[in-house]
């Protein structure tokens, strides 16, 4: 899966792109966590690219919901791709989860998942 | 020039005398080397090796220290002065083997791994006979065979906890699997096909029969994850369902799911999981089937020969503290069916990454709805089989199908 985390003043996202499964767990955390570092943010995570999800995945979505919001913050699924819709739907978690549709990325510093700059707007 | 006799002859005696003890050494190498290593004991086989090595290297004494270990073999006053140097660390300021004092006789210590990592060890003589560099080169293979020992010794020892754990690994999977039911409860009047099969040697999907009164209770569910952690949380949500069967009407599962949720969720949300989970009631002739649903899929139900999915009323178990979803009444008529599987028969893929999906799924479902419960259960899951091929599996694959007793024609 490909991650790639945007930060900004105020806005942090993370567009994931690919499977999403048990496998990419470690290197979604590594890109999540580190956003968490100031209370009350806000974190978008786009699907838009997101061709499958499974359990694993749902599970860790909601434990970064769960950290987003002790520490004031919240998490945003932004863009469901049409299967993350559909298992959304079928699992009854799109009524837990916070969504948005059609969400622009933010201007700042765009890095992969090992922090390496990928380009600068 | 006439030849002096007397001088080839000692020349004769000091060769021959040469020749033995090289033929020694050889001896002793061979022993050195055939010391066996088959043991956890390797302070045994250390001990061997050292008594070997005196003979190679014509010592009257040496130690080997390894941490709080200390072994001595031979004897006589080098063997103490030898001791202090190894234990108090004196002389050891190069790795390789090389001679140190010792206020009568001669000795040669040298560094055990890397660095000295293993240790040290010393050889010496009674007498001031100093060790030559053949000398060395022996202590040098002394060494290296000792290296080599320790090595292996460690190797094996990692080896026999890797097969332990490996071991216990298998058996906390099995006794976490003996939790399931080996075959559909027998009841007039209802027919049950029931087969779950873990991905690897345990899994979080779960089936779970209880007759009660003449009713029969179900839960089919799926812990989020795979392997072992998954079992471990899938023995308590069955322990939790079972309580539940006994302490709900029929017509109210969607209470007993709520029970469920309620024993659940403070040890879910402490592992950061969840368990997807269908929980229903049936009585024989009753036609119809009471059932809630806590965010599992597939679950479907087929009636004249069209296949409806029957949605989540809730999400999953662990979610969200104290939710409670609705009870929906699903018809279970002649020649209908209700479908209950994991999300492994969609998420199967084949060689080319392709899932069975769940479009294919329900067209399956449709295309056999007119089988007996036994024949649908057995050639979907045969189905999700052939299209993996020799693919693994993706998941755990269950499934369970209940439908109305047939009369055979």
């Amino acid at each position: 899966m490909r991650i790639r985390t945007e930060t900004g003043a105020g806005h942090h996202s993370i567009s994931l792109a690919g499977r999403f499964d048990a496998h990419e767990i470690d290197g979604y955390r590594m890109a999540f966590e580190p956003l968490l570092s100031e209370p009350g943010t806000v974190v978008r995570v786009d699907l838009a690219s997101v061709v499958f999800v499974d359990s694993s995945a749902l599970a860790e979505l909601l434990r970064s919901q769960r950290a987003a919001r002790e520490s004031d913050g919240d998490l945003v699924l932004v863009n469901l791709s049409d299967p993350v819709r559909i298992i959304l739907e079928l699992t009854a978690l799109e009524q837990v989860f916070t969504t948005e549709t059609g969400a622009s990325a933010p201007v700042g510093v765009v890095a992969d998942s090992s922090g390496r700059p990928v380009e600068t707007r | 020039m006439p030849t002096d006799v007397s001088s080839v002859d000692l020349d004769l005696a000091l060769v021959t005398e040469a020749l033995i003890a090289s033929q020694d050494q050889l001896a002793a190498l061979r022993a050195l080397i055939g010391v066996p290593i088959d043991s956890l004991d390797d302070n045994t086989a250390l001990e061997s090796m050292l008594h070997e090595a005196l003979e190679l290297t014509d010592s009257h004494c040496a130690v080997l220290v390894r941490g709080d270990v200390v072994m001595e073999v031979g004897g006589g006053q080098q063997l103490f002065e030898l001791r202090r140097l190894l234990t108090c660390g004196i002389g050891l300021s190069r790795t390789e083997p090389h001679p140190v004092e010792l206020p009568v006789g001669s000795a040669v210590v040298a560094s055990l791994g890397d660095g000295g990592s293993q240790g040290c060890l010393g050889f010496a003589r009674r007498t001031d006979t100093r060790y030559r560099t053949g000398d060395l080169h022996l202590i040098d293979t002394v060494v290296a065979a000792i290296n080599k020992l320790t090595s292996l010794t460690d190797l094996h020892r990692r080896g026999v906890r890797r097969a332990a754990i490996d071991h216990e690994h298998q058996l906390a999977s099995t006794l976490a699997q003996a939790i399931l039911p080996t075959a559909p409860p027998a009841l007039d009047g209802v027919d049950v096909f029931a087969r779950s099969i873990p991905a690897s040697l345990a899994g979080g999907d779960f089936i779970v029969f209880e007759v009660l009164d003449g009713i029969l209770w179900f839960a089919v569910g799926d812990v989020a994850g795979k392997g072992l952690p998954a079992a471990i949380v899938m023995t308590r949500a069955v322990s939790a369902a079972r309580v539940a069967f006994h302490t709900h009407a029929e017509d109210q599962p969607a209470a007993a799911l709520g029970a469920v949720g309620d024993e659940l969720f403070d040890y879910l949300s402490g592992v950061g999981l969840f368990v997807t989970m269908a929980v229903g009631s049936y009585r024989p002739g009753s036609g119809v089937v009471h059932l809630a649903n806590a965010g599992h899929s597939p679950v479907l139900s087929v009636a004249d020969g069209r296949a409806c999915v029957v949605p989540a009323s809730m999400p999953p178990i662990g979610v969200v503290r104290a939710m409670r979803g609705r009870t929906q009444q699903i018809r279970l008529g002649p020649n209908d069916l209700l479908v209950i599987g994991s999300d492994g028969l969609a998420e199967q893929e084949d060689i080319h990454a392709v899932m069975y999906g769940y479009d294919r799924l329900l067209r399956r479902v449709e295309q056999r709805a007119h089988l007996t419960v036994n024949e649908f259960g057995d050639g979907l899951m045969n189905d999700v089989q052939d299209h993996a091929g020799d693919q693994p599996a993706s998941d755990d694959r269950t499934l369970v199908v209940l439908g109305e007793s047939r009369v055979a024609p």
